[in-house]
């Protein structure tokens, strides 16, 4: 019988979901998702971890929890400096121990990457993680061959435009607006706070319904993302700081009616950037909304603020018009 | 020329005079006040850590008093202080202040004094050893005033006496011109705190962890330490820079001494460095879970990422080891009477569990006096020793008992046979 996985839907699953299904599939291991962010996912994550936690790793812990019985193993990586010069979050660095302190009785499947700009951050994973499932070299590069194409293949989708969620295919609601000239607004985060649909009360999804055409950090090239980050920034400091600062001073500079950024209430690499773009924003003289998340805020307050926002946005453009026409 | 300092607990007493010989005049940031929090919040993001805001606080205000060049703390590392003195740095320039900055990495200390000494002052190389010696004196100075302070207060009779006796050392020390000097009057600075007229009991005994600024700075803690001393306790600070200065080389060199045991002692339970002193934290409060002190405190910004990951894996640790442990995190709303009400009650239940549980021995005989280098050496063939007459034991056991067995087994088949 071969061993089960447990992947748990929440922090970098949304970044390399594919690649990890596409290994694990040519290694012959089943693996398991756990079901998307429903509150009581997030009241029993909530309950192993001490409340000053930011929310993303408390749904983790949740994600965690709705697996524990069900797989032989959960996958909890400890990502650290896969850029040079960078370092990541101590919460997903030290996740493994986290996970290994506040929930005792999941078996966790560990691997560290750690490459210090001398590894390909992708083939450490994969070799490592690998190496808890076969004993074969070639099997194990297959694998490694076949998830590596099937990231990038994921990288392409995303940079056509295919949001996030789609790509991986997960279940989504197709409601869309009218296309009536349509403002655009760069929302700006990490994947797991912009496409968790519980915890952003399905952002994305509203606006789209406020006839806003969403732009997303995944589909800004890498590349893009990381110069813009030199550009507002001069050195990076986060590893995942294009997500945030570089895809912001991309879309500043290709133009957007409007910037959202939505964060985790706590979230300290977060707590930094957001001043940078809001600064970027203010000195491009685009309107910015910052988001910031944590498992109290009520759908109720978001919507009238969403609301709000994309009406300003639409009075400011009729404005414009109205000036450009006299 | 002027250099600006902020404020990080006494550490500007053995700074300035350290510093005074090669023309750098070190000046401290004034005390924290309100108005130091005010200038913080103003400028800075909402949701950045409060130590931030009180050193930005305290830039802005030493920069009023006119300095040229300025200490910033930054440095890379995963904790967000690196990035926001790159900010705190624009935020300044923008409030119209002119400085040449001088960004120190807090996780590289030794290398970046150098560095600062280099930079500001071009010292020959003679110079620069003097510095350093006088340096490292002040700091073992400044620590042992520091130390008798903490272990005199919970027991003096007048309230307030060692406090007065502190604050007048640390002022002596700060006029101190050179090491010799420093050499003639150390038994006089120290000798008033062996005067103070002391009650004869053995005090609660409580480690502080966590992060260094908490730790050092009281208007951030509210003079955690003075009130806890008043309570009655000995506090025991996790972190002491004479401490951490002797150890670096012996970790360096030799691989051994407190810096490596802490690492070892940690690992079970935070094995990867996340970066700002989480791992130091956990580390600290496994060796303090082992020894000899009653309760562990560990102390937070409210929101430090790092430390957040500690008080969780200390929590996993306190279940497993069961020592009383109490988390404290501070932001800018803090009040005082608050934290007073929390230390009493966290100091009754540890006077009522000694009650319950008698004190244990504390360390005796020549493990008190012995120091560097001779301790690690000392402690590390203590320990061999200790190991090979366990082993001897061990051995020579179970050839008795073996003996034994086999002796019962033939008598055994003996009674059998004789069935």
């Amino acid at each position: 019988m071969s061993t089960k996985v447990g992947l748990p839907r929440a922090l970098l699953y949304y970044e390399y979901a594919p690649m990890l299904h596409a290994f694990f599939r040519t290694l012959g291991v089943e693996c398991v998702v756990s079901q998307p962010t429903t509150r009581e996912t997030l009241t029993r994550g909530a309950g192993r971890v001490v409340s000053e936690m930011c929310m993303p790793v408390k749904v983790y812990c949740g994600h965690v929890l709705a697996l524990v019985d069900h797989v032989d193993r959960i996958f909890v990586p400890s990502i650290d400096r896969v850029r040079p010069g960078t370092r990541n979050c101590p919460k997903l660095v030290g996740l493994p121990d986290l996970i290994a302190a506040a929930i005792p009785e999941a078996p966790l499947l560990t691997v560290d990457v750690d490459t210090e700009g001398h590894w390909l951050a992708l083939s450490q994973l994969l070799l490592n993680l690998g190496r808890h499932f076969t004993a074969n070299p070639l099997l194990l590069r297959k694998a490694a061959e076949r998830a590596e194409a099937a990231h990038e293949a994921y990288q392409k989708l995303l940079l056509q435009g295919i949001r996030l969620p789609e790509a991986i295919g997960l279940p989504e609601q197709p409601a869309r607006g009218p296309e009536l000239k349509p403002l655009t607004v760069a929302v700006v985060g990490h994947p797991y706070n912009l496409y968790d649909d519980y915890a952003t009360h399905r952002l994305v999804h509203r606006l789209e319904r406020l006839n806003v055409r969403v732009r997303s950090p995944s589909s800004v090239h890498a590349t893009d993302r990381w110069w813009n980050v030199r550009r507002l920034a001069q050195v990076p400091y986060w590893t995942f700081e294009d997500e945030v600062v570089g895809a912001a001073g991309s879309y500043l500079q290709r133009g957007v009616d409007g910037i959202i950024t939505v964060s985790a209430f706590g979230c300290a690499p977060d707590s930094v950037m957001l001043a940078v773009v809001a600064e970027a924003a203010r000195e491009a003289n685009v309107p910015h909304l910052s988001l910031i998340l944590d498992e109290h805020s009520g759908e109720a307050g978001l919507v009238t603020r969403l609301e709000a926002y994309v009406d300003m946005l639409t009075r400011k453009r009729e404005r414009a018009h109205c000036q450009m026409a006299t | 020329m002027r250099v600006g300092f902020p404020r990080l607990g006494s550490f500007h007493v053995f700074l300035k005079p350290a510093f005074r010989p090669l023309g750098i005049d070190l000046c401290e940031a004034p005390p924290s006040s309100r108005r130091t929090l005010d200038l913080g919040v103003k400028k800075n993001p909402e949701t950045i850590c409060t130590p931030c805001k009180l050193l930005f606080g305290n830039y802005v205000e030493v920069l009023e008093q006119g300095v040229e060049s300025l200490v910033m703390f930054g440095g890379p590392g995963t904790c967000r202080l690196g990035y926001s003195a790159r900010l705190q740095e624009s935020y300044l320039h923008q409030m119209g202040f002119e400085f040449a900055p001088y960004t120190v990495d807090l996780y590289h200390l030794p290398a970046e004094t150098l560095r600062f000494l280099r930079t500001l002052a071009q010292p020959t190389l003679a110079e620069l050893v003097e510095t350093l010696r006088f340096l490292l004196a002040l700091i073992e100075l400044v620590d042992d005033i520091e130390r008798a302070t903490l272990r005199i207060r919970p027991l003096e009779r007048q309230t307030g006496t060692v406090d007065r006796l502190r604050e007048k050392a640390l002022a002596e020390v700060l006029a101190l011109p050179d090491r010799g000097k420093l050499n003639e009057s150390r038994d006089e600075l120290l000798r008033p705190f062996q005067q103070v007229p002391c009650r004869e009991q053995d005090p609660l005994r409580i480690a502080l962890v966590g992060d260094l600024y908490t730790m050092l700075e009281p208007f951030f803690n509210l003079g955690l330490e003075q009130a806890l001393g008043r309570l009655g306790v000995h506090v025991k600070r996790s972190f002491w820079l004479s401490e951490m200065s002797r150890n670096m080389l012996q970790a360096a060199l030799l691989h051994r001494g407190h810096t490596i045991e802490r690492l070892k002692a940690g690992t079970p339970y935070l094995a990867r460095n996340i970066g700002g002193f989480a791992q130091s934290t956990v580390g600290e409060a496994a060796l303090f879970a082992e020894g000899d002190v009653d309760g562990l405190i560990h102390l937070a910004p409210f929101n430090c990422t790092p430390e957040v990951m500690a008080h969780n894996v200390l929590l996993s640790m306190q279940r497993e080891r069961g020592i009383p442990f109490l988390s404290l995190s501070f932001d800018e709303q803090s009040g005082r009477a608050g934290l007073l009400t929390r230390l009493e009650a966290f100091v009754d239940i540890l006077e009522r569990r000694r009650e319950r549980r008698p004190a244990p021995d504390p360390p005796t005989g020549w493990r008190t006096w012995v120091s560097f280098p001779l301790s690690g050496v000392i402690q590390d063939l203590e320990g061999k020793l200790s190991e090979v007459a366990t082993t001897v034991l061990k051995d020579f056991t179970t050839r008795e008992s073996g003996q034994a067995t086999t002796s019962r087994n033939r008598s055994d088949i003996q009674a059998e046979k004789d069935q």
